[in-house]
């Protein structure tokens, strides 16, 4: 019978551990991060846990749009800006690099790409990654 | 990074599919006029299904199946199976039909669902439809759907947090702010035009807008210049700049982001073979490129544009230089030249000159959009891209009044984008008799 492991709820219990997790393909080599079941890099259906990649680099940063400003995000993390993170043999994810400010964000475009390291943050009754300059 | 070697190369259709008929009613803020407000689903589907069976010469006895399409049922009209909502509206009891959502992408989709279900030989003459209030919701369960409201920006805000899947993505906090500018963001460090990108937007808002007023079916209708004198100011561009038209990014201002509307739109598709019986313009459709990306891809919509183009490319054989007429959703107004740049209906790199030199308006020779687009002429979010085809298709015919390109379309291109993350790059051949 088909077991179904639980992986988004792995994920984040493992970061109550302070453990970031991801999926490594059987096949290629690529990670999954955040983790999925099967490789989006050559379709392969088997993936296994790993910890995520040392190396993560930011691609880019953005200002928060004013359509998407988030108050209660802000109020919980303090300044942030709009990343593109890309964890090594992984592809490029969304998230937020903290303790930006908007007059910030220029010299910080500057030195891109630039080495990031994860940070956990306490959110709404779970924990989360994001990230700050390494 | 790319994706094109994740997309699969397209097969061609087992039979070749043509429009025959399109229909749509215009774009309206139907609460706020008193001849439109209360008007449902049912009916504006059913005005612009009847238009498209007209346009075709056939009757709903002669439709054997029929597609809906809507951005997000749950959104606008709290629907559960909504191609029943609309069944009794245009003639089709009893019929077999099929709904589907893919938010902003629907539109498009929709066509691509019609083609292959007569491409499959299972049905002929198929229906393909979109209805959208993206303007006037109803979220009521104890009133008739006539009775609706305004839908707010707060909730519209949700709706669009909403469509971020909710494992990973939507705490994120990222999607909507890369969504808008991580492509535009690329495209202005890589051909470093930090300094002109302010002034390329204002010129796409402006003339955009001229579009739009010109379009009876757009929303607006005044022009930038028409607000700039409510205003007591000289120009569209001193109004642009100004307070009114604040910037919302690190480069888009209020101009650059879509208008809401309530709309529908349809069309009808058979075999090539069959086509020639109900119309002397039939429109082929030749193929139709698909990629999906969810919304976690930083600049998504650059790459899977350019994975859609590229199957499409590879089964016609025909590139962006071949196509006559381009119309793209632009919910993010630089579209207008970031899409046709992917898609090589204008070279790469020099897309933002084609706007300043204005190439790609109605009367350039690269025209991008003659209906006004998305921030102009409005959004009703699954229909329009439905309403691109519509205008394609018109101005194929060559009935765009006013609009109306100056050179003959035998080729156009509708690239549709939506849905967190759906695009879509179609190739449309024109077959109009000689004269026709
Ligand atoms: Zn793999």
């Amino acid at each position: 019978m088909l077991k179904c492991e639980r992986i988004v709820k792995t994920f984040y219990d493992a970061l109550e551990e302070g453990k970031i997790l991801a999926r490594r393909c059987s096949e290629c080599g690529h990670i999954e991060y955040p983790p999925y079941l099967a490789c989006n890099a050559c379709g392969n259906l088997d993936t296994e846990w790993v910890e995520l990649p040392e190396k993560v680099m930011c691609n880019q940063v953005l200002p928060v749009s004013a359509m998407f400003m988030d108050p209660d995000f802000k109020a919980n993390v303090g300044d942030y800006a709009i990343a593109a993170i890309q964890p090594e043999n992984a592809f490029e994810v969304g998230s937020v690099l903290l303790h930006v400010s908007p007059e910030e964000v220029d010299e910080i475009r500057a030195k891109l790409p630039a080495p990031v390291k994860p940070v956990i943050v306490q959110e709404d009754g779970y924990k989360n990654v994001h990230w700050e300059l390494a | 990074m790319s994706y094109v070697k994740n997309v699969n190369p397209l097969k061609p259709y087992s039979r070749g599919v043509s429009i025959i008929g399109v229909g749509a009613t215009p774009f309206m803020l139907t609460m706020d006029n008193k001849e439109t407000r209360g008007l449902t689903h049912g009916e504006l589907f059913g005005y612009a299904a009847i238009e498209a069976m007209r346009d075709a010469g056939i009757t709903a006895k002669d439709v054997d199946m029929y597609v809906h399409g809507n951005a997000g049922p749950g959104w606008q009209e709290d629907m559960g199976t909504p191609n029943m909502h609309v069944a009794n509206w245009f003639g089709m009891k009893a019929k077999p039909s099929v709904h589907h959502s893919e938010a902003c992408g629907t539109g498009y989709v929709a066509l691509e669902q019609a083609v292959s279900y007569v491409a499959s030989g299972a049905y002929d003459i198929v229906l393909t439809g979109c209805c959208d209030f993206s303007y006037s919701i109803y979220k009521d369960n104890k009133h008739p759907s006539f009775m609706r409201k305004h839908c707010t920006d707060v909730q519209w805000n949700d709706i669009v947090i909403n469509s971020q899947a909710k494992d990973y993505t939507m705490w994120q906090h990222c999607g909507g702010s890369l969504a808008t500018e991580a492509w535009l963001d690329r495209y202005v460090v890589e051909n470093k035009i930090e300094d002109k990108i302010e002034d390329v937007l204002m010129t796409l808002s402006k003339y955009s807008r001229e579009n739009a007023a010109r379009n009876p079916y757009s929303v607006n209708h005044t022009t930038y210049d028409d607000m700039a004198k409510m205003f007591k100011m000289e120009s569209a561009e001193e109004f642009l700049r100004s307070k009114y038209n604040p910037k919302l990014g690190r480069y888009m201002h209020a101009s650059h982001f879509e208008v809401r509307a309530d709309g529908a739109a349809a069309a009808i598709v058979c075999p090539t073979e069959m086509a020639y019986k109900f119309t002397d313009r039939p429109v082929e459709v030749l193929g139709i490129g698909h990629s999906c990306l969810e919304q976690n891809t930083p600049a998504l919509e650059k790459f899977a544009t350019e994975a859609a183009y590229h199957n499409v490319r590879e089964l016609t054989g025909l590139t962006g230089k071949d196509i006559d007429l381009f119309t793209t959703n632009d919910f993010f107004q630089q579209c207008q030249f970031l899409a046709p740049e992917e898609c090589e209906y204008i070279p790469r790199g020099e897309g933002w000159q084609y706007v300043l030199d204005g190439r790609l308006q109605t009367t350039g020779d690269r025209p991008v959009n003659t209906h006004g687009g998305r921030c102009c002429y409005g959004h009703a979010h699954g229909t329009s891209g439905m309403h691109d085809l519509y205008e394609t298709i018109m101005q194929m015919r060559g009935e765009r009044g006013e609009n109306q390109v100056q050179h003959p379309i035998n080729y156009a291109m509708i690239r549709g984008f939506g849905g967190s993350q759906n695009v879509l790059c179609t190739i449309l051949k024109n077959n109009a008799k000689e004269g026709k």
